[in-house]
């Protein structure tokens, strides 16, 4: 997961005593990168974009539209937790996250702080009743602040984070009631590295939701097999080690407090606690409040993100995130 | 799944108003008797101009997009309306072709992550 400059397609400029922001080019960036790469050195990203995944891009574009014509309902699901929830048969679902996270000093690659800007783009795939397929496409823009000669120098760089393909069965589904539920899905899957060799990092859990009225409530867990990554460039789930994230999610509707006949959107109150432990004994506990409104063919997500415990000696720790989410359906 | 819950209701018949249990806003429950599970399982074609589907499981205003499309790619399904207020979808039918079977309405429903637990044919 570590690259330099020249296996860079989407970025332009950028240097460690050059305080220079990134100019993002889909097509004709990519011969401007490839010069400028190799005049400015190497520098760790966590996985720039590659031409491979040039083409990843526009099957992902190509399913944005897609997704945009034929958007399906994915309902009570929060920012940073999975749901029990999944379209029909043949629908497709699609979601966009923007994600801004700031991280303090990091002992391992030795910045300062670490500011990460992530565009997210998940679809999710109805293939058959209780069985669907995620693909989630995010693209990131990393800014590092390192301390040099006294000064302060930045770092940025700009790609495509790995690419995740999840499949979710859905094994358990008891209605109790109008609005009531509980469903429990198994998640499979693998984070896709699509650098120069391809490196899988499968993944594997479970999610359970619980809707009681006003009351919905959603628990993941999750196990990640790391076969790549370094220590230098992991802000949570990127490192070497195998990972444990668990993550809780209450949502609370507060309006209406009951649905009526003419109801087409409801307002949420959101509350995440966001957990992640590595193997190599780094614990981090977050805690992620937010608001969210659901329409019958929109829906609109608002989220912040704060540490609330940690214990880690290889990677930073988050100082605050923020993120805000649409999802549209046609 | 489907089968099993209308099963844990069949012996009540009603569909209730909200506040019967401790702590709980829902406005519906939807209980089926055992004719009603035996008309949901038919397979011949209802006939009618519409068809009210009692439906548990339907959470929030997304769902409802959820139960509309599957809904409507059956033959003979002209519009869809969903009333979160009652837990209901009616499905308002073309005249003169062939109308779905009880059984592929449940199926329908049953695609879109809820649960049928009665219908009626008007």
């Amino acid at each position: 997961m570590q690259l330099c400059w020249e296996q860079s397609v989407l970025f332009v400029r950028g240097s460690i005593f050059d305080v220079a922001m990134p100019t993002f080019g889909w097509a004709d960036g990519s011969a401007v990168a490839t010069q400028s790469a190799a005049a400015m050195g190497c520098m760790h990203m966590k996985n720039p974009m590659t031409e491979r995944v040039g083409a990843t891009v526009l099957v992902g574009l190509g399913g944005v539209l897609v997704g945009v014509c034929a958007g399906e309902a994915k309902a009570q699901e929060a920012m940073y937790t999975q749901a029990a929830t999944m379209p029909g048969p043949g629908d497709l679902i699609l979601r966009e996250q923007f994600h801004i996270f700031q991280y303090g000093s990091n002992p391992t690659s030795g910045t300062e702080s670490t500011k990460l800007y992530v565009l997210e783009t998940n679809l999710q795939y109805g293939i058959v009743k209780d069985l669907s397929l995620t693909v989630r496409v995010p693209m990131e823009h990393e800014l590092d602040t390192r301390l040099v000669r006294g000064g302060s120098g930045e770092d940025s760089g700009s790609g495509f984070d790995d690419l995740d393909v999840m499949l979710k069965y859905r094994f358990y589904r008891h209605d109790t009631g109008g609005v009531d539920t509980l469903r429990a899905a198994a998640i499979v899957g693998a984070e896709i590295d699509t650098d120069d060799h391809i490196t899988v990092n499968p993944h594997i859990g479970a999610v359970v939701t619980m809707v009681r009225g006003r009351h919905g409530l959603n628990q993941e867990l999750r196990w990640t097999f790391t076969t790549d990554g370094s220590e230098e460039n992991n802000l949570g789930m990127n490192g070497p080690s195998d990972a444990l994230s668990y993550n809780t999610a209450y949502l609370f509707r507060i309006y209406p407090e009951r649905f009526q006949s003419d109801s087409r959107g409801a307002w949420y109150v959101t509350m995440e606690m966001n957990g992640i432990t590595e193997t190599n004994g780094d614990t981090e506990l977050r805690f992620a409040p937010g608001v969210m409104y659901e329409g019958r063919e929109f829906a609109f997500e608002l989220m912040t993100q704060f540490p609330l415990w940690n214990n880690l000696e290889e990677r930073a720790e988050l100082d605050w995130g923020a993120g805000f989410g649409f999802r549209f359906l046609f | 799944m489907a089968g099993t819950m209308i099963g844990f209701a069949s012996g009540c018949a009603s569909t209730k108003g909200g506040g019967n249990a401790p702590g709980d806003e829902n406005a519906v429950v939807h209980t089926a008797t055992a004719e009603d599970l035996a008309f949901v399982k038919s397979t011949e074609p209802v006939s009618g101009k519409r068809v009210v589907l009692f439906i548990n499981g339907m959470g929030c205003p997304l769902c409802v997009t959820n139960v509309d499309r599957q809904l409507l790619r059956l033959d003979a399904v002209e519009s869809v309306d969903v009333d979160l207020g009652l837990g209901t979808a009616v499905a308002n039918l073309h005249e003169g072709v062939v109308k779905p079977t009880p059984r592929e309405f449940h199926r329908a429903v049953d695609n879109a992550g809820l649960t049928l637990v009665k219908m009626s044919v008007q």
